[in-house]
């Protein structure tokens, strides 16, 4: 399995509406993101965007 | 006429296995627990204190009347039934805490005096049944100290366990101690009974079990929320710049993208340390500035990712434009 690591932005909702969060969801899997998810509920405050990415370089010598 | 089959084992050998046996007999009769023996009667003692676990004792504690306690304050009655359930419950835990690290003691050395015993006859003496023999039961002996060896709970977790335990109990203790320190309109002795449960349940291994984890998982969160990047109003409002830096990354051929990520590499340490972290995670071998498929990934997620001030965006207009000019 390759190995992965994780980013986690926190959007405060204040400021942030649902969809501004899913543009940035949208732009980090055309980046290249394995996957991304958006936490909606666990911080009464902010939105957390948790995306997955792919550890380059991880087949080389 | 029935044919016999059957393995001859030569005197020797049968001297061998009996040393064997001896080895082992004499490791579990002589548990290495590493605790010297006691030097009371902890039995005697643990008896004695029984009636100090009476259920009674709470009410007896709160009676208004010392002739009830045999002439003892509340307090004094308080602090003595404390004392006496501290002194068996410490009396039982250091006899659990040995039996614990004697458990792993004894099967170890057991068996490392047997495959020596084993292996030293294998080599030394008889024929070659004899020395199969020996042989298949020393790697016998040792396929089952591998067994012991790698049990991970024993061999790596019991001692942050016991530590666990140590910890949890002195911190009970310390609350029983100051309680006791005041009079019993202050700290009741159901108080104090509840606190000696404490005490009792702090020197359990699915307590230390549960505080280790607990610890683990704090330190887990603590370390993701040092790596969570905070969004600010001005992140919103460069989105679209943003977006049109990314499409023209990812039109990047390899060479270009070599070229782009060492001009934006000498921004780098100008970013967040937060963000810094988060890239050296992504490419921890630095092959960003060696390989342009990998450099071209490794820009991607800068960009979006990135912070979305006029300064950065011109930074990455700047070395998109040198790259591609």
């Amino acid at each position: 399995m390759p190995a992965t690591t994780t980013t986690r932005e926190v959007f405060p909702k204040a400021t942030f509406s649902l969809s501004d969060v899913q543009k940035q969801q949208q732009l980090e899997i055309k980046a290249g993101a394995i996957r991304s998810t958006i936490d909606q509920t666990s911080d009464p405050q902010n939105y957390i965007l948790i995306t997955e990415w792919n550890v380059l370089g991880e087949n080389d010598p | 006429m029935p044919m016999r089959v059957g393995i001859r084992i030569s005197r020797s050998a049968i001297d061998a296995i009996g040393l064997v046996v001896a080895c082992i007999l004499l490791s579990a009769c002589e548990a290495l627990s590493g605790y010297p023996a006691s030097v009371q009667d902890d039995a005697a003692v643990i008896n004695a204190d029984q009636p100090y676990f009476s259920p009674n004792v709470r009410s007896i504690g709160e009676s208004p009347s010392d002739s009830d306690r045999g002439g003892l304050t509340q307090r004094q009655y308080r602090d003595m039934v404390v004392y006496r359930q501290l002194e068996a419950i410490d009396l039982r835990y250091y006899e659990f805490e040995a039996a614990l690290t004697s458990t792993y003691n004894t099967l170890d050395v057991a068996a490392d005096l047997a495959v020596l015993v084993l292996s030293g006859f294998g080599a030394t003496t008889g024929g070659a049944t004899t020395k199969a023999a020996l042989a298949a039961a020393s790697a016998g002996i040792v396929g089952a100290k591998t067994v012991v060896q790698t049990d991970v709970f024993y061999q790596k977790t019991l001692p942050a366990l016991i530590v666990q335990m140590r910890a949890s109990r002195q911190a009970a203790l310390a609350t029983i101690k100051s309680g006791l320190t005041t009079d019993v309109s202050r700290y009741s002795i159901d108080q104090a009974l509840n606190d000696v449960k404490t005490y009792y349940v702090g020197g359990s291994l699915p307590s230390a079990i549960s505080q280790v984890t607990a610890q683990a998982g704090a330190t887990l969160d603590a370390a993701n929320k040092k790596l969570d990047l905070v969004r600010d109003a001005a992140f919103k409002q460069g989105l679209e710049q943003t977006s049109s830096i990314l499409d023209r990354v990812i039109k990047l051929t390899p060479a270009q993208a070599l070229v782009v990520a060492k001009l934006m590499e000498l921004n780098l340490s100008a970013r967040s340390q937060t963000l810094q972290q988060i890239l050296k995670n992504r490419d921890p071998k630095g092959k960003h500035l060696q390989d342009g498929a990998i450099a071209q990934a490794f820009l991607q997620q800068w960009v979006v990712l990135d912070d979305r001030d006029s300064a950065s965006q011109k930074q990455w207009a700047d070395a998109l434009d040198a790259a591609t000019k």
